[in-house]
């Protein structure tokens, strides 16, 4: 008994310091490629919305109606909508009072 | 001396008080803000008068008096007088203010369809609990394994929880599954729905719902068990596996019941929460269609805001909160009695 446990303990030292140890030590219920497929899947579902809420903010209506997703190769990207709340790059030095007010509601200063 | 203090404190409030109750008839004072006032002094003089009168152990009280006073004021109370005005008929939109009706708002609770509708939705969406559960437990030991990029995993998988869920029921609930432009209705029909109404029908609308309340839940569930997986001794699985335990033994034999008190712990937090989902359903559906995705707190919501049903609207806040205290009693007691089982 105390044999195999003492010609446990280096191997498993051994391991330690390869990559991959936890997971062999762990479950090897799935291999590498299904748990990367698996993460990738789940940061698909978690990124989308924000990557299309952040796209659609440079859409113009027909952009959005065409279901347009990526930006330069299905559209090009418009400041239409960030220039009515005077933060495009052309209106964001200009003085606007739908951004102060946009900017005090959405900041709290009140 | 102190005492003396001490009782003006009380003297000051119950004068004030009754001031103000005269105060109707003969000073014509408009609101109620002298009792609060008078409650704050006696607040102060009473924690002055607990460290001069008591010494060392009044100073102990005075790290417990701030909370518990606060605690009155703000919870306790209201939950009192919400009871009082559960038993009266008061609608905003009426001349008149509030009067006393007896029971029939709780006859009236008792034979609303819609309440006991929404009661019953309120099972499918502690049920959805346990799906997400399992969703999240999947993604901790996907995260607990040796991968690359794991901060970037760790991140984007947060990143739901961070949103505000009102912010969330407009991004997917009124504009990803919008039914002629969203990219959800798109990838439905280019998969072979031909009608991607995703808030049409009753079931179809209670999942989509489930699906948006689960996007922003299941990483709040993750982190929770990612730390307790984390926290696992790592001698126990190795031991396992010398002993020729195969990953999905290991699994079920270790690291599932090592895990028990965070998972309880994690579904009883959620369940809590979840019993209050209110904001998705209001800002996507209004509890349509014909109340099928409808929750007891945008119930609630509604007969307030749209209905101006004060008196009503009160007596079911107050009625839930009864089951909801008793249903989590339930759950915490056959918990702990699930969990002595279990060791």
């Amino acid at each position: 008994m105390s044999i195999i446990v003492q010609a446990a303990r280096p191997a498993s030292g051994a391991l330690e310091t390869s990559p991959g140890h936890r997971l062999l030590a762990g479950h090897q219920l799935l291999s590498q490629g299904t748990i990367y497929a698996l993460l990738l899947f789940w940061a698909f579902v978690s990124l989308f919305p924000i990557y299309w809420t952040l796209t659609t903010s440079l859409k113009t209506a027909v952009n959005v109606t065409q279901g347009h997703l990526i930006p330069f190769v299905d559209f090009v990207p418009d400041w239409k909508g960030w220039r009515s709340l005077g933060l495009s790059p052309d209106t964001l030095f200009q003085t606007s009072t739908v951004r102060t007010e946009f900017l005090r509601r959405f900041l709290i200063f009140h | 001396m102190v005492v003396l203090a001490a009782s003006l404190g009380f003297a000051a409030i119950f004068i004030l008080q009754v001031l103000d109750t005269l105060g109707v008839v003969t000073l014509g004072l408009t609101n109620w803000r002298p009792v609060l006032y008078g409650y704050l002094a006696w607040a102060v003089l009473f924690g002055a008068a607990q460290v001069m009168m008591r010494g060392e152990e009044g100073e102990k009280a005075l790290f417990v008096l701030p909370a518990v006073l606060f605690t009155i004021a703000m919870v306790i109370f209201p939950t009192l007088f919400g009871l009082a005005i559960a038993f009266t008929d008061w609608n905003l939109s009426s001349a008149e203010g509030p009067r006393f009706n007896g029971l029939a708002n709780l006859w009236q609770l008792m034979s609303d369809r819609y309440f006991w509708n929404a009661l019953l939705n309120m099972v499918f969406y502690v049920l959805a609990v346990l799906v997400q559960y399992t969703i999240a437990f999947g993604l901790a030991l996907l995260l607990n394994a040796e991968i690359r990029a794991r901060k970037f995993f760790r991140v984007a998988f947060l990143l739901p929880l961070m949103l505000s869920p009102v912010a969330v029921s407009w991004m997917i609930g009124k504009s990803l599954m919008e039914y002629q432009f969203g990219p959800a209705a798109a990838l439905a029909r280019h998969l072979g729905w031909t009608n991607p109404a995703f808030f049409a029908s009753p079931w179809m609308a209670r999942v989509s719902i489930m699906m948006m309340d689960a996007w922003v839940s299941i990483p709040f569930i993750m982190i929770l068990l990612l730390a307790g997986l984390q926290a696992l001794p790592q001698e126990i699985k190795e031991a396992a596996k010398v002993d020729g335990a195969t990953g999905w033994q290991s699994f079920c034999k270790i690291t599932f019941p090592l895990m028990l008190p965070v998972s309880i712990t994690a579904i009883v937090l959620r369940i809590i929460f979840e019993l209050k989902l209110a904001d998705i359903v209001i800002n996507v559906t209004a509890g349509g269609p014909g109340g099928a995705t409808d929750t007891v707190s945008s119930f609630i919501f509604r007969e307030y805001r749209d209905r101006s049903n004060v008196g009503y609207g009160t007596m079911l806040a107050e009625i839930y909160l009864v089951v909801i205290i008793v249903f989590i009693a339930l759950l915490l007691k056959i918990a702990s009695r699930w969990m002595q089982k279990a060791s």
